[in-house]
């Protein structure tokens, strides 16, 4: 059976596209999960960020031309640090058969909080324990 | 149906997107698709990929994926192509439950090129649903 996703990723830039794509949709995911848990609205992210609320969707929408930093900045200003880490093989194809943190694509984001606090006592806390598997 | 000619999109462990496909054999929604751009494809596709891992109910993001009256629509504000310079571009669907697998089912009716008024024509949703129906009503006739 071939299905979309095949005929896409039968080519390399078809691939590459995805790719390219994906790593968009999952940073944006994760920023409108973070505003709803927070409670933040568009017009609060962009007031802490100084840009329009127009920028804000644009961003979700994938369409700006965003840069690592912008990106650094956005979880910043929802109080977390993103990490980047490498999930598996490129255009990796989701199917039941593969466990979904393989069909991920190469690139996921995770963030930590910023409000980990570390004690000076020797009870220090470990902002993200999945991250050391 | 040979090999190439596969109604899915894409599979994931709690959706399957698909296209409708009507009684004469034609599929709206993979003609339009197809007719897309390879990089316009590409954004569509990383959609429905997160929408066959998280669920349908599970995507977070509007503008890449939200619900219009009783439908759904994957989004993209930036396709090329689109006649009168329109860049707006709309994969419409609707939710069903696979009988057999019991998961979510997203059945593509059609794509259409948007213009900037916020709401969607009249006229998509009629088709939408003339789409649906006839996808339903063979379904449920076995």
């Amino acid at each position: 059976m071939t299905t979309e996703l095949d005929r896409l990723t039968s080519t390399p830039e078809g691939k590459r596209l995805l790719d390219q794509e994906r790593l968009i949709m999952q940073a944006t995911e994760r920023i409108v999960e973070l505003m709803q848990e927070q409670s933040v609205t568009r017009t609060e992210l962009a007031k802490r960020l100084g840009r329009s609320k127009g920028w804000i969707s644009q961003l979700l929408a994938g369409e700006a031309n965003f840069t690592l930093r912008t990106l650094a900045d956005v979880f910043g200003a929802l109080g977390q640090r993103p990490v980047v880490d490498v999930a598996g093989p490129a255009a990796a194809t989701p199917t039941h058969a593969i466990p979904s943190d393989l069909a991920a694509g190469p690139v996921m984001w995770r963030t930590f909080s910023w409000a980990v606090k570390y004690p000076q006592d020797s009870s220090v806390q470990v902002p993200d324990e999945s991250l050391a598997s | 149906m040979n090999q190439d000619d596969s109604h899915i999109v894409v599979q994931g462990p709690r959706c399957i997107v698909e296209y409708g496909v009507l009684d004469d054999g034609n599929s709206p929604a993979r003609d339009f698709l197809q007719n897309l751009q390879l990089k316009d494809r590409a954004q569509f596709v990383s959609t429905f990929i997160e929408v066959t891992e998280r669920g349908i109910f599970g995507v977070h993001n509007e503008e890449r994926f939200k619900s219009e009256r009783c439908f759904w629509a994957a989004k993209n504000n930036r396709c090329s192509g689109g006649p009168e310079g329109r860049k707006r571009v709309r994969i419409v669907g609707f939710r069903r439950r696979d009988q057999a697998s019991g998961i979510d089912r997203l059945v593509l009716t059609h794509g259409f090129w948007k213009t900037r008024t916020p709401k969607w024509p009249e006229s998509e949703f009629v088709r939408a649903e003339a789409i649906r129906d006839e996808i339903i009503a063979r379904e449920d006739r076995g």
